[in-house]
């Protein structure tokens, strides 16, 4: 009995589990870092070819001799998504590490195919962040790398880092996996992602990346990823694509998203211009009012069995540019002062055609980007569902009221 | 080796709140939706009932452990079948705290990792901490919740921002109030918090008591944990099911700037310390309820059988898929309900009548005296 | 006893194996031989000649009863003692004391004319301070009571004095305040050190591990100090001082880890800066002994919680090293450990060119060729500073920052966080004489937290700490009632 004891005291325990365990993880300990034994991506982009296979490009974190970052570019195609993702594996010979990657890209033909399949493998099997921001790219997807890969490095301008800070302009630009997948589940499957295009013509908003310059490696494993010779440009207008059950449902151009943004509450900033304004102080001008800070309250009400979506919003302004007929503008003058009543009533008149214009969109279109069904199914909920049963999940827009206060404050 | 009346408030926050915060919210959604964290209150509501009720016994039985203070009131067959009740209780918040742990360690921080890796040092470092009794839980408890409270209200502070408070809370009862009842059966293998107290019989100090300690760590925990569930299902919303680690899922999604990456997660490590401290106090009460109900001298022996359970389990899961299953099935539930409800009102009444039998007896003997002195 | 001073003298001679250093003189006095005896280079020649010889030559009083007693007159003074056997007179004679020797009488004379050599008070070099007393220890314990009876003028002042060593034959005191000591403390501390059997105490610290509850614990359970001012601001608080002839480090029980997070400067400055400076030393300690296992941790296993632009610097600097991140640590914590071990011992002319050569030449040079990388360098010489903030703590630290890597490396941060409880868990295990290691944290006690991380006014600290044992709750007396 004191033998046994004497085997099996806790002390002796211990120690036989801590050899074991020393035995087991002591060959770990010499290992090199994962992040060398990892292709680190940063972005990827996917896409479906011609052929009906899926494509994978991924920018990858490579280290260099200076301070800042190299990416080398690879991609890769397969029957899958996973078989795409492995065949970059055996042609870098690294693990492909994505949890760094900030920004998940989908190509056009993916878009009209259906999206879900793609974020499902990459959230759950691959690891890809929620919050990973999630862009309909448009155009070739090696060459969309290629270009956002240049543009990081030759131009220190990273594409997330633009979208972050278009969010406080463009309500669609804030969008992640996981946004994408709330608006997918919900009741009406709607999902919306900002479009960045690559084009080979200079446009509105466009950032000009020099492909000749780039000095990322574009390699491949099955088909030349190299980016064609010529001036290329990144084009972020802050136009969005809608997706209804996953599939591309409609473009929304960038002038609409701008009305839109007046409905959301995400956009904080922006601004309008407005014509005419003739008063004491402005003969015929062509106003352009900042808007610096804007909200807006939706309260969702019924008038009977019609739902009505009110909405309350509070306009902080300034006069940013003054033109056309006014002779000069008075320094003397107050920026308040700027704001006289006819303007005021000239930016509420813009205002609500704006917004009127969006409603008319919507219905048109049966696409709710205004998150109305939102509103309703959480704050008048019994109703809403009473009244969606006699309309259809789809109609439901075509039967809503809008009624909107429109309330203008000097930023002053 | 007594523990203080605030390191016993501490540890029973810390039991509140730890396994709250893993896979429980989005396993909750399942059944009850958004009206989740109502299941959740009222069930921490009556977990801290079950506190003061527990709490109040612990005062009557003074000096004695709960084996004595059961045999004195219930008698011997009736404490063996509550000791193995409780033996099941706490096997399985043993079991479910060290599979939480199991699971986020490896898909969360390890590509790939050995179970065996992540089994014995912590095995290693509960035994110790058993070993050493439940003072040295107590101190240490003590030393690490104001981080672990800390990193939970870092994280929320930085989620605020992204959630969406109508979506968290509203619809209300869109299919009645049934589901909440559904998912508090069906989940309450996750409370009954207080339970642990049981094994502490005798050995938690009073006399530094101060008003109200308890009271506070116990709203304080439920304060926290309706925070965290209004955060989690107003970030996550529709898509709350698919986070399986409710706090960590958080600290990844609300960095709003994604070039933050996954810093938080440090942050989040802090929940492996208070799940260890979880880990080491259930284990202790279940040492102690082993010890008790096969009457054995030292505590060497139930440590072991707490270790080997702990391992077996680890090993289990390696082989058999949707282990997790077991702590949502019925008859966990009724485990649960039976140790963690049921157990401390039979203590309770068991204690009452037998109080009022010893002062019947008091009197009757005082009267026999009195009837003698007469004489 | 009878004294016969040239036989009793043989004895003492051949007791001390006709040591060369046995002096002797041979004075009459009133017709009887003195035959005094001494070792020269313990005692104080001139006290010798001018206190004890010329007295006893130049007497002119009467002669008493007998000349034992007539002596005892004459050399009035100096301090004597009344020997009733040889063997207590050789022991007094090996501690400096003058024997005398006087034919028939009962006892041998021992005394004092021993010659103290003591080097100045000076600053001690481990415990600079900026605002403050400079006073340290000496070797000489009695000089050492003598700067803390200065400081502690009150009558509650206790000194047990006894000797430990079988041959040194050390004097050790035990001070303490006895209004403020707890009674049960002060017992088993004092029978812990007479219990102690050993051939030789040359040192404090050799009677450490008698007093520590778990002598091979790599933490220390034992305070100590080269300060007058320290020790008796402990003693204040209910601890007690022990002190050990020969060394100039008084060792304090019981004994709490914060005391290392408190420094003497601290009652000197401004409060708000002392919390801040506080705070600083606990992340402090905590950064040196994890950054380096974290480092490799998040190297070797988690690089998916750095931030992309920091993963972008380490894979920078780290590309091209032949060396798992486990080795390369290591091995510059190795290079650290030799430069620090070598910078120490050497003459202090070298070690200013060792420290250039050390730090730059090497350190540059590894890197240069491209064996390490500047983070590692860096966190690693980080780690190796900040350990400085406690320096009584470096030893320690330095053991727990070499597991933490081994432990980072092998299993990555959750071996590290569990490592970090573990040590936790072993620090609250134990208890150093009635108090708790990491009181007043663990157990919180409300009423220490005064003087924990943050530092209220010495206007405030109204209370001794409960944190250690001690009898007298207040720390003013304004009134009985008040203890």
């Amino acid at each position: 009995m004191k033998k046994l004891k004497t085997i099996f005291s806790p002390r002796k325990i211990a120690l036989w589990l801590f050899i074991l365990l020393l035995v087991l993880t002591l060959p770990n300990a010499n290992k090199p870092a994962m992040s060398q034994t990892s292709a680190i991506v940063t972005m990827m982009c996917v896409d479906e070819t011609d052929s009906g296979q899926i494509g994978v490009a991924v920018s990858v974190l490579s280290p260099s001799d200076g301070k800042t970052a190299k990416y080398d570019v690879y991609s890769g195609e397969g029957d899958t998504l996973g078989e795409a993702v492995s065949n970059i594996a055996l042609a870098v010979g690294k693990d492909i590490g994505f949890a760094q990657c900030e920004i998940l890209g989908i190509g056009d033909n993916l878009s009209e195919s259906g999206v879900m399949k793609v974020l499902d493998f990459m959230t759950r099997t691959k690891k890809v962040g929620r919050n990973t921001t999630l862009i309909n790219a448009s155009g070739d997807s090696v060459d969309f790398v290629n270009a956002v890969t240049t543009l990081a490095m030759n131009k220190s301008l990273k594409i997330e880092k633009i979208i972050n800070y278009d969010e406080r302009y463009f309500a669609a630009a804030d969008s992640n996996v996981e946004t994408f997948y709330i608006g997918y589940y919900s009741d009406i499957s709607l999902g919306i992602m900002p479009i960045i295009k690559l084009s080979t013509t200079e446009e509105k908003n466009a950032i000009e990346v020099s492909a000749s310059s780039s000095q990322s490696t574009s390699q491949s494993n099955n088909e030349s990823g190299e980016s064609s010779e010529g001036k290329k440009y990144l084009v972020n207008d802050g136009s969005m694509c809608v997706f209804k059950k996953g599939k591309k449902y409609l473009e929304i151009d960038s002038d609409m998203v701008d009305k839109l943004n007046f409905f959301l509450n995400e956009s904080e900033e922006g601004s309008i211009v407005v014509e005419g304004v003739s008063d004491h102080l402005y003969d015929n001008a062509k106003v352009t009012i900042s808007i610096v800070k804007k909200s807006i309250k939706v309260k969702p009400i019924f008038d009977g069995d019609t739902p009505v979506y009110k909405s309350e919003i509070d306009l902080m302004v300034f006069v940013e540019e003054v033109g056309d007929n006014t002779p000069e503008v008075n320094m003397l003058k107050r920026n308040r002062d700027f704001i006289t009543p006819e303007l005021i009533k000239k930016i509420k008149e813009k205002v609500s055609e704006d917004m009127k214009e969006v409603e008319t969109f919507s219905k048109v279109n049966k696409v709710d980007t205004i998150d109305a069904y939102m509103q309703f199914n959480t704050l008048k909920h019994k109703q809403f569902k009473k009244y969606l049963e006699r309309v259809g999940i789809d109609n439901y827009l075509d039967g809503m009221r809008f009624e909107t206060t429109i309330n203008i404050r000097s930023e002053y | 080796m007594k523990i203080s009346y605030r390191q016993m408030s501490v540890l029973i926050l810390l039991a509140f709140i730890t396994l709250k915060f893993s896979a429980l919210p989005s396993l909750m959604y399942t059944v009850s939706g958004n009206m989740s964290w109502l299941t959740a209150l009222m069930l921490m509501i009556i977990d801290s009932i079950y506190v003061f009720i527990i709490v109040g016994l612990m005062k009557k039985s003074g000096e004695k452990n709960v084996y004595e203070f059961m045999t004195a009131c219930l008698g011997r067959f009736l404490t063996r079948v509550i000791l193995f009740i409780l033996i099941l209780k706490y096997a399985l918040v043993v079991a479910n705290v060290s599979k939480g742990m199991e699971i986020f360690v490896i898909e969360n921080l390890y590509s790939e990792f050995h179970w065996l890796i992540f089994s014995i040092p912590l095995v290693i470092l509960v035994a110790f901490m058993v070993y050493k009794g439940i003072r040295n839980i107590g101190r240490v408890g003590e030393l690490v919740y104001i981080p672990v409270i800390l990193g939970c209200v870092y994280i929320m502070i930085k989620a605020f921002s992204g959630v969406h408070l109508q979506s968290a809370f509203l619809p209300m009862f869109e299919y009645g109030a049934r589901p909440i009842f559904d998912s508090a059966f069906k989940y309450v293998s996750w409370f009954g918090s207080g339970t642990f107290l049981l094994m502490l019989f005798g050995k938690v100090d009073f006399s530094d008591k101060k008003k109200f300690t308890i009271f506070n760590h116990l709203f304080f925990a439920i304060l926290l944990v309706q925070l965290m569930y209004l955060i989690f299902y107003g970030l996550f919303q529709i898509t709350s099911p698919t986070h399986a680690f409710c706090l960590s899922d958080i600290s990844q999604f609300s960095g709003g700037d994604s070039s933050i990456s996954e810093l938080s997660w440090l942050v989040v490590s802090l929940w492996i310390v208070a799940q260890t401290v979880q880990l080491a106090l259930y284990s202790f009460a279940l040492t102690k309820a082993i010890k008790y109900m096969f009457n054995i001298k030292n505590d060497i022996v139930p440590i072991l059988l707490v270790l080997v359970f702990i391992f077996t389990w680890s090993y289990l899961g390696k082989i058999t898929v949707r282990l997790e299953e077991i702590f949502y099935n019925p008859i966990s539930s009724i485990i649960t309900i039976s140790g963690a409800y049921i157990v401390p009102i039979i203590i309770c009444l068991g204690y009452l009548v037998h109080n009022r039998k010893v002062k019947k007896q008091k009197l009757r003997v005082n009267g026999d005296e009195k009837v003698k002195n007469n004489i | 006893m009878k004294v016969n001073a040239v036989e009793t003298f043989k004895i003492i001679q051949e007791k001390l194996h006709n040591s060369k250093d046995l002096k002797s003189r041979v004075v009459q006095f009133f017709g009887t031989e003195l035959k005094i005896c001494y070792i020269a280079e313990i005692t104080d020649n001139e006290l010798l000649t001018n206190g004890l010889i010329y007295p006893i030559c130049s007497y002119v009083g009467q002669k008493n009863k007998d000349v034992y007693s007539t002596l005892k007159n004459a050399i009035s003074t100096i301090e004597t003692v009344d020997c009733d056997s040889i063997d207590e007179a050789i022991t007094l004679l090996l501690s400096g004391k003058t024997l005398v020797l006087v034919n028939k009488a009962d006892k041998i004379l021992a005394c004092d004319v021993e010659k103290i050599t003591v080097r100045a008070v000076s600053e001690p070099p481990t415990s600079v301070v900026i605002k403050g007393p400079r006073e340290g220890f000496t070797e000489s314990l009695k000089f050492n009571l003598a700067l803390i009876r200065k400081r502690l003028k009150t009558e509650d002042l206790v000194v047990n004095m006894f000797e430990v060593g079988e041959i040194t034959k050390t004097q050790i005191g035990v001070v303490y305040i006895d209004s403020v000591v707890d009674k049960s403390v002060l017992k088993m501390v004092l029978k812990r050190l007479k219990e102690i059997k050993i051939d030789g105490v040359l040192d404090s610290h050799y009677l450490v591990s008698y007093l520590q509850n778990k002598p091979k614990s790599l933490f220390k359970q034992v305070g100590d100090t080269e300060k007058p001012d320290i020790l008796v601001g402990k003693m204040l608080e209910g601890r007690i001082g022990i002190l050990v002839d020969g060394s100039p480090i008084v060792l304090t029980v019981p004994f709490i880890l914060i005391e290392d997070l408190q420094n003497s400067d601290d009652y000197y400055s401004q409060p708000i800066r002392v919390g801040f400076i506080r705070v600083l030393r606990f992340i402090g300690v905590i950064m040196a002994v994890l950054l380096p296992g974290v480092y490799v941790a998040l190297e070797r296993y988690h690089y998916k919680i750095l931030p992309t632009e920091f993963l972008v610097t380490i894979m920078n600097t780290t590309q091209g090293i032949p060396f798992a991140p486990f080795i390369e640590v290591l091995f510059v914590i190795l290079l650290f450990e030799i430069l620090y071990e070598a910078n120490l011992r050497m003459p202090q002319y070298f070690g200013m060119a060792m420290s250039i050569v050390g730090a730059l030449i090497l350190g540059d040079t590894a890197i240069s060729a491209g064996l390490v990388s500047p983070p590692t360098v860096m966190i690693v010489a980080l780690s190796g500073i900040i350990f400085y903030i406690i320096p009584s703590q470096a030893a320690q630290f330095s053991i727990l920052r070499l597991v933490a890597v081994v432990i980072g490396a092998c299993i990555g941060l959750y071996g590290i966080l569990l490592f970090c409880l573990f040590v936790l868990s072993y620090l609250s295990s134990f208890d150093s004489y009635k108090s708790a290691y990491l009181a007043p944290t663990a157990p919180y006690i409300a009423s220490d937290q005064e003087d924990t991380f943050v530092r209220k006014t010495i206007k405030e600290m109204k209370t001794r700490p409960k944190s250690i044992a001690n009898n007298r709750k207040n720390r003013v007396r304004r009134g009985k009632d008040e203890d």
